[in-house]
């Protein structure tokens, strides 16, 4: 598939919205799970008696933040994919008038 | 060696076997042998990908450190799986869309350049051959403690059957061989877990009371700090394990074996989910073995805890549960070795001999007869390696295959994929300079420096065991620095402007000078 500059243009400003919108998306998951991540073992060392602290049982708070680190990454992975077919809408839209253009 | 777990072991065996004879006869051309014909679905991919991820380390090794370490080994856990997220992020999709078979094929779509192609190879041998010297050694002394094998039979019996899995079988027999390990990964462990749950009233807490009082530790067992307590090596740990799991070659070469971007996506969703259920098992499998075969007995076998597993099930369930686990070890250790192999001779045979030395003039048959030899080439080099390395300290290499994926390629893949600026310099720069940081700072670092067992008998002259706090950030610098000391090529915009047409559609519009040359 061989593309002229011009038509590239075109194809760029159709793309433009859909790299907004991932990045609008994406960029403040990445920083909320990061945060997440790494509070837990800053939280131990700059407070390891809030961490010890025994919640349920013997069960203390250090394992429930760390089971929460696999739900969390189990319920960010779910959003993304239930958002990411809104990205697949506007990128069959782009393919299909690349593919029309390509035709003419 | 008991007769059950021969069958177990001889079943795997068999079963394997059948796979790639009936794999055999599809792979004759190389999307066959690289990519699987891009014929698996999301759901098979995933159950693949996971198969291939959870190694022996992670089945058998962060069990037996929970079970001697409690809490600190549970983090092992968590960073290999939060890393997934960064994979379906950021990743997975946009390197499914630019790529072909390796790594490298993606990276070529935006930066055609034979020395970055060479460099993204040689990481990649580099890695696998790393992350595979340390399974085997595992492996070999795993299997000669199960079967009462010479640990040179031991290792010589995998590293065999390995190599016959892909060079007859290429990807597809590789991938059934990862999905069905996955499938017995999961029933072992799942059933392990059960047991150790019934003991306990089907109680976490009565579980969580046991554990404080059966080990020497008593409460300290569930609290942080027991192996890690300096704060920069636990967040450089960190680090490492979740940037550099993403950047494995043996996972980004299971990228490109599904159709489109839609099913790559499920495939790593799926793979999150295995992976997910099963490292929280891990805290049963730990806990049981504390309470049940005791913390002396796992100090005693040594081992760093990598018999914890086999323990346990003998202690639970007796001759034919240690044989089944065993089989289930087995088979896991052969899935994630057999990755590591076709993901290394892809990158030599398709980037090494049909890109640079061959230049795309490669017929199709040629580059699969070259892909075959050179994972016989890759089996053979490895298993001798292996053998002679049997004394040696595996943790120092699985430590720098994990740094070595986090600082050289994370920020190459990452600038490549979202930086508009980025220059094919500064990619090269960054990996340059990640691997040598990498490597420099292990290689001074007191996994091999050191006073009482280090291969150097010294004090270390840089005192983190793992450098990835240190060597990320450097791999960044070196491609930010090479970017702002080079000039984009001339019609460089244009070109980043396709890259990301393609990335995020998954239409290709861009030639490399290979396929160019073809098609003139």
């Amino acid at each position: 598939m061989n593309q002229s500059p011009s038509n590239m243009i075109d194809h760029t400003a159709l793309l433009n919205p859909l790299i907004q919108k991932k990045k609008r998306f994406l960029i403040p998951m990445c920083l909320f799970f990061l945060l997440f991540y790494f509070s837990l073992p800053v939280l131990i060392f700059i407070k390891p008696e809030w961490m010890n602290q025994a919640v349920y049982g013997s069960i203390s708070l250090a394992w429930i933040y760390a089971a929460a680190q696999c739900l969390m990454t189990l319920l960010l992975s779910s959003i993304y994919m239930l958002r990411a077919r809104q990205f697949d809408q506007l990128a069959a839209k782009i393919i299909s008038s690349a593919e029309s253009e390509e035709i003419t | 060696m008991t007769l059950s777990s021969v069958i177990f072991f001889l079943a795997v065996i068999i079963g394997t076997l059948a796979i790639t004879y009936s794999a055999a006869k599809r792979t004759g051309n190389t999307r066959e042998f690289y990519a699987a014909g891009n014929r698996l679905t999301g759901l098979q991919n995933g159950i693949a990908i996971a198969g291939d991820y959870m190694s022996a380390a992670s089945f058998l090794g962060i069990a037996g450190t929970i079970a001697i370490y409690g809490f600190d080994g549970f983090i092992y856990a968590i960073g290999f799986l939060v890393s997934y997220l960064i994979m379906l992020l950021l990743i997975a999709e946009p390197l499914h869309n630019l790529g072909r078979y390796t790594l490298a094929d993606a990276i070529a779509v935006r930066f055609d350049s034979r020395l970055l192609r060479g460099m993204i190879a040689c990481s990649t041998l580099m890695i696998c051959t790393m992350y595979m010297l340390a399974q085997l050694v595992g492996a070999g002394a795993l299997i000669h403690h199960l079967l009462h094998i010479e640990y040179e039979w031991a290792v010589t019996v995998v590293g065999v059957l390995m190599t016959i899995y892909v060079g007859f079988g290429g990807m597809v027999a590789t991938s059934w061989v990862q999905i069905i390990k996955a499938i017995m990964l999961l029933t072992g462990t799942f059933l392990l877990s059960l047991i150790v749950l019934s003991r306990f009233d089907w109680s976490l807490v009565t579980m969580f009371d046991y554990v404080k009082t059966a080990t020497p530790l008593l409460e300290k067992f569930l609290q942080p700090g027991n192996q890690l307590n300096d704060p920069a090596e636990v967040i450089s740990l960190h680090l490492a394990l979740i940037m550099g799991t993403s950047c494995l070659p043996h996972i980004v070469s299971r990228l490109f074996t599904v159709k489109d971007a839609i099913s790559t996506r499920h495939s790593i969703y799926t793979a999150t989910w295995i992976i997910g259920a099963f490292y929280l098992m891990t805290i049963f499998l730990g806990f049981g073995a504390s309470a049940f075969v005791g913390y002396v007995v796992l100090q005693d076998v040594g081992f760093g805890g990598n018999l914890t597993v086999t323990l346990l099930a003998d202690v639970l369930g007796g001759e034919f549960l240690t044989a089944y686990i065993s089989a289930v070890a087995f088979a896991t250790i052969l899935a994630v070795v057999t990755g590591l192999v076709l993901s290394a001779s892809s990158a030599f045979a398709h980037d090494v001999y049909s890109h640079l030395l061959r230049k795309g003039m490669a017929s199709e048959r040629e580059q699969v007869l070259v892909a075959k030899c050179s994972s016989v080439v890759v089996g053979l080099i490895s298993t001798t390696l292996a053998i002679g390395a049997e004394k040696m300290n595996v943790a120092i290499l699985v430590g720098l295959t994990f740094a070595v994926a986090a600082s050289a390629n994370l920020p190459m893949i990452l600038s490549t994929l979202y930086w508009r600026r980025f220059t094919v310099q500064g990619a090269i720069a960054g990996m340059a300079c990640g691997l040598l940081a990498s490597i420099t700072l292990v290689g001074l670092g007191p996994m091999v420096m050191n006073v009482e067992h280090g291969l150097i008998l010294r004090e270390p002259i840089f005192s983190m065991t793992n450098p990835g706090l240190i060597s990320i950030p450097l791999g960044f610098l070196g491609a930010i620095i090479g970017t702002y000391c080079s000039r984009p090529e001339l019609g460089a915009d244009v070109r980043y402007d396709q890259v990301l047409f393609q990335a995020h559609t998954g239409i290709r519009m861009t030639k490399t000078r290979e396929q160019r040359k073809k098609g003139a």
